[in-house]
């Protein structure tokens, strides 16, 4: 019962807050620019298109219908389309998304994977070696410029070691000779489908760079609050009542402690999941990953407004999906919002 | 009080990291500064083109090489820190300068205001970081002072929530109470009383987000929103060499990454030492 | 004869406003199958106290003298491995908030599982039924239910009901009761310290009750120690001790203490704090705050000496009109 009306309530502030997010873009697109019709024409738009544009945005008219028709449009589904390849943004998008969330899922992984035990050992063991050599790596991580990164791995495993590929997400012979059945857009997973390994292997090797670099920053961000959390919950009276009744030291820091430690440190699974996202937008034009990052950051050289605004949108929703499922999940492991 | 301040100033020495990364960031606040007086080549930092030394690598004339245009990169590197500076700093403040006192009033008043703050916070953290950023700076157009304004229209919003955590538990304590009894007015309580009390938390805050603000300004300037030719940040630096990167002209954007990375460090292990100086608390952890 | 024995017990904290001296010398001995009360005001070291023994102090404590005997073995000087075997399976704890002290993540019979699980072997289903024994026994509704309840679901009473389960799990011979009831309403404590010393006297087990109430005391132990600013300043036996109190504090706490029928008189309260324990003290730690302070009291510190068999105090006074 409890654990209903908090699932309703969550959802309707994320429905509450959606509807917040078409307001600030539809201001960004129509309110701040001094001439919203020559933003959404591109560069060096001619008269007569700037004039076409305006009647089909409906600038002439007031604000509030302006808003009405930008709602409908996109309650209808239709992002609009570029101005600059006239091309339909839906489709577009349609092709460039799973590719990123292919991406930055794959990077949100190796951030969990790897920050939250790294995190709880240095919470276990502060003012240790490992504890300080942690705080460096952390700290190194959200610090490092992800486009820059991107770089220097590529000069790393790509130039000097010539491990791994330098860019796109699969080869072109793989294209050729065994070509993945397109399903899913997610490209392991369609490969996987069809059991066609060869493909798979080649898509994970293009996948690993790009995603490791995608990592960092989220890599740090999961080891400072697990670790936060951890010492929070090392100072809680109930691992002092823990030791008090002679468990073992093990037993206190990987079943009880853990337990309470990671219930916050779920909320990292929402953040990292949108600093791999910014990441992915300045990063995947240098590996040449055919994703909304490259997407926009072209539209952003070619002045093409229209694909901005509809990313933005886009990826928003789905950031805000992550969170309510990382909300969801939360209540459904703690027992004092599930049983009331 | 003023025991308070020593002693927190002493823990903060104390932390050697943080001492190291105040003395590495005065130094490239004093290089900026002072670039002209400090490079031959002050023209080049601002963009002129010298082409007799186009793609000079590293050497005796050029310590850190010169760019396609011939310009010593370590002239465009202590003008760039201006601008890379400049952009974080300024984020920074400008958040702080709108979120403060939003997020004061939402936690002073309570009630509607606190409610409606509140939810124009949920909208705009509901974006990635970065992503509104980008979307606001391409409808004022690209610019080094609209790069600045659309990153710090998003980044209000975290000092709001802060101010407003940090005011409401301010505003329980006694003394506030009794000044609002015997009818002393609201915005003399708010300066007087609560602003003092929560400006710990939010230097602290600051302090770390500055080093963030330069990466997302630097992202920014390196997808081409931010600082605009002839003159360069270290993003639009970065950007500049990353064609010629593996083809053997590292040079171009592997220092000005560096400067990138080692100040947001060190704001970041700065930030931790003020925070740790700031809470007696935390200081066990040194 | 005496089952836990503190000697000496000096103990310092490091701060960053420098060392504080939280317990300059400690003696007392806890007698077998007794209830002693640890008596005294918030910050005169007896939590503290009741951490040593167990060794569950911060790492800015640090023990600088003195010996704590548990039959006869120091715990002080034990093994970390073999003080594991002692605490909760020798020597048990019970701390103040149930609320807090016990995991929210856990069920009460997972917790009482991991310490069973940790001290006596078995198989799973001895402990399960060993587990619903021991929420009978403190007096929890539906004990069998009780095993699959999570804490935040009892009521303050019940919490600190299962958590002394979790305490007596694994049959220790000495409970140290930290605030038991302070965190509890004033009908639920009088239920909790009847359900103490019940249990103490079927399963004859010694405790150490630390609490700043001398109320709970007179009702609850035999014997009392009250402790001022890390030192014993009076102990013995409690009928000695609460029918002809010695140190003035001692008689300052007493007067501080609500009785029946002196509905309308006056509280007393003793003037002062508590010396914060920065600075080493010079002469007896009360004098500052004792309304029959003397010269001698502020430059030597009265030694704990005997008044009687059962009976001794720290202070010049006692000396004076044993002598004067």
């Amino acid at each position: 019962m409890a654990l209903l009306s908090f699932l309703l309530r969550r959802l309707g502030l994320s429905i509450f807050v959606f509807i917040g997010v078409l307001i600030l873009t539809f201001i960004v697109s129509r309110v701040i620019p001094s001439n919203p019709a020559a933003l959404y024409a591109g560069a060096r738009p001619r008269p007569e298109q700037v004039a076409e544009i305006e009647k089909k945005l409906g600038l002439d008219k007031p604000l509030s219908e302006q808003f009405r028709v930008y709602v409908d449009d996109l309650l209808n589904g239709d992002l609009g389309e570029s101005y600059h390849s006239r091309r339909s943004i839906n489709t577009d998008l349609s092709i460039f998304l799973p590719a990123t969330l292919e991406l930055v899922i794959a990077a949100v992984l190796i951030a969990l994977v790897f920050g939250i035990p790294i995190g709880v050992l240095a919470g276990a063991y502060p003012r240790s070696v490992f504890d300080y050599a942690t705080r460096f790596v952390a700290i190194a991580g959200v610090s490092v410029p992800s486009f820059w990164l991107a770089l220097i791995a590529q000069s790393i495993f790509f130039s000097q070691l010539g491990w791994l590929p330098l860019g796109s997400r699969i080869s072109r012979d793989a294209t050729l000779f065994y070509p993945i059945a397109a399903q899913t857009g997610f490209y392991l997973i369609d490969a996987a489908i069809s059991g066609n390994w060869k493909a798979w292997l080649d898509a994970a090797r293009h996948l690993i760079l790009p995603a490791l670099v995608l990592s960092a920053y989220p890599l740090g961000i999961t080891i400072r609050m697990t670790q936060a959390s951890m010492l929070e919950v090392l100072a809680e009276p109930y691992v002092a009542a823990a030791r008090a009744a002679g468990l073992p030291r093990r037993v206190i820091l990987f079943k009880l402690a853990l337990k309470n430690a990671v219930m916050p440190a779920l909320t990292v699974v929402g953040l990292s999941f949108a600093y791999s996202i910014t990441g992915a937008f300045l990063v995947e034009t240098i590996f040449s990953w055919p994703g909304v990052g490259k997407y926009v950051t072209e539209a952003v050289l070619n002045v093409d407004f229209p694909v901005i605004i509809a990313v933005s949108l886009v990826v928003t929703l789905f950031y805000i999906l992550v969170n309510l499922l990382v909300d969801v999940v939360q209540a459904l492991l703690d027992p004092r919002v599930r049983l009331v | 009080m003023r025991l308070e301040v020593g002693s927190s100033l002493w823990f903060l020495l104390r932390d050697r990291a943080a001492t190291i990364s105040m003395a590495f960031l005065i130094l490239v606040a004093l290089s900026a500064v002072f670039a002209p007086l400090l490079t031959p080549y002050a023209s080049q930092g601002m963009g002129e083109p010298n082409l007799t030394a186009k793609f000079q690598p590293p050497g005796i004339e050029h310590p850190f090489g010169a760019d396609g245009l011939g310009r010593d990169q370590a002239a465009r590197l202590m003008f760039g820190a201006r601008r890379s500076l400049s952009m974080g700093l300024l984020v920074v403040l400008i958040a702080i300068a709108i979120g403060t006192p939003l997020g004061m009033s939402a936690g002073y008043l309570g009630g509607w205001v606190d409610e409606a703050i509140m939810r124009v916070t949920d909208v705009f953290l509901a974006f990635p970081p970065l992503l509104l950023a980008i979307a606001i700076a391409a409808a004022l157009g690209a610019s080094y002072v609209n790069a600045v304004m659309a990153i710090a229209v998003t980044w209000w919003p975290w000092y709001a929530r802060l101010a407003r955590a940090q005011t409401r538990s301010v505003r329980e304590r006694a003394y506030i109470e009794a000044a609002r009894s015997i009818g002393v007015r609201h915005r003399v309580i708010i300066r007087r009383h609560i602003l003092p009390n929560i400006m710990t938390p939010i230097i602290v805050q600051g302090t770390l987000d500055v080093g963030t603000a330069i990466l997302v300004a630097a992202g920014l300037s390196f997808i081409g929103l931010g600082t605009q030719a002839p003159y360069a940040d270290w993003g639009v630096m970065i950007s500049d060499g990353r064609l010629f990167f593996l083809s053997g002209r590292w040079w171009m954007s592997t220092f000005p990454g560096l400067a990138i990375f080692l100040t947001a460090m060190a704001f970041n292990f700065l930030g931790d030492g003020v925070r740790m100086a700031a809470d007696p608390r935390l200081r066990r952890t040194l | 004869m005496a089952i836990l024995a503190v000697e000496n017990l000096h103990l310092r904290f490091s701060t960053p406003f420098g060392a504080v001296y939280a317990l300059r010398g400690i003696d007392f001995e806890l007698t077998k199958g007794e209830i002693l009360g640890l008596v005294g005001e918030t910050g005169c070291g007896k939590s503290v106290t009741g951490r040593s023994v167990l060794r569950l102090l911060d790492d800015s404590a640090r023990i600088t003298d003195g010996r704590i005997l548990f039959e006869d073995r120091d715990l002080l000087r034990l093994p970390e491995a073999a003080m594991r075997e002692i605490r909760g399976r020798r020597i048990a704890m019970i701390f103040q908030d149930p609320a807090t002290a016990l995991n929210p993540l856990f069920t009460i019979g997972q917790q009482i599982n991991d310490v069973l699980r940790a001290h006596i072997p078995g198989a799973a289903d001895a402990r399960r039924s060993r587990t619903i024994e021991l929420l009978a026994s403190v007096g929890l509704p539906d004990p069998a239910q009780m095993v699959e309840v999570y804490p935040h679901q009892l009521s303050g009473g019940q919490q600190q009901r299962a958590m002394i389960a979790l305490s007596l799990a694994a049959e220790p011979d000495v409970i140290i009761a930290d605030e038991p009831t302070t965190a509890l309403d004033v009908t639920i404590q009088a239920q909790i310290l009847d359900l103490l010393r019940t249990l103490q006297r079927k399963r004859a087990i010694s405790v150490i009750l630390i609490t700043h109430d001398l109320g709970v005391v007179a009702e609850t132990c035999q014997q009392v120690v009250v402790l001022y600013a890390g030192r014993v300043v009076e102990a013995g036996s409690a009928t000695a001790v609460f029918a002809n109190p010695q140190h003035p504090y001692t008689r300052g706490l007493l007067a501080a203490l609500p009785r029946p029928g002196s509905r309308g008189s006056e509280l007393k309260v003793i003037p002062g704090s508590v010396p914060s324990g920065l600075e080493r003290v010079k002469g007896c730690a009360f004098a500052p705050r004792c309304e029959h302070v003397m010269e001698r009291c502020r430059v030597n510190q009265p030694a704990l000496a005997s008044l009687t068999a059962a009976h001794q105090a720290a202070c010049f006074l006692h000396e004076a009109s044993v002598h004067g």
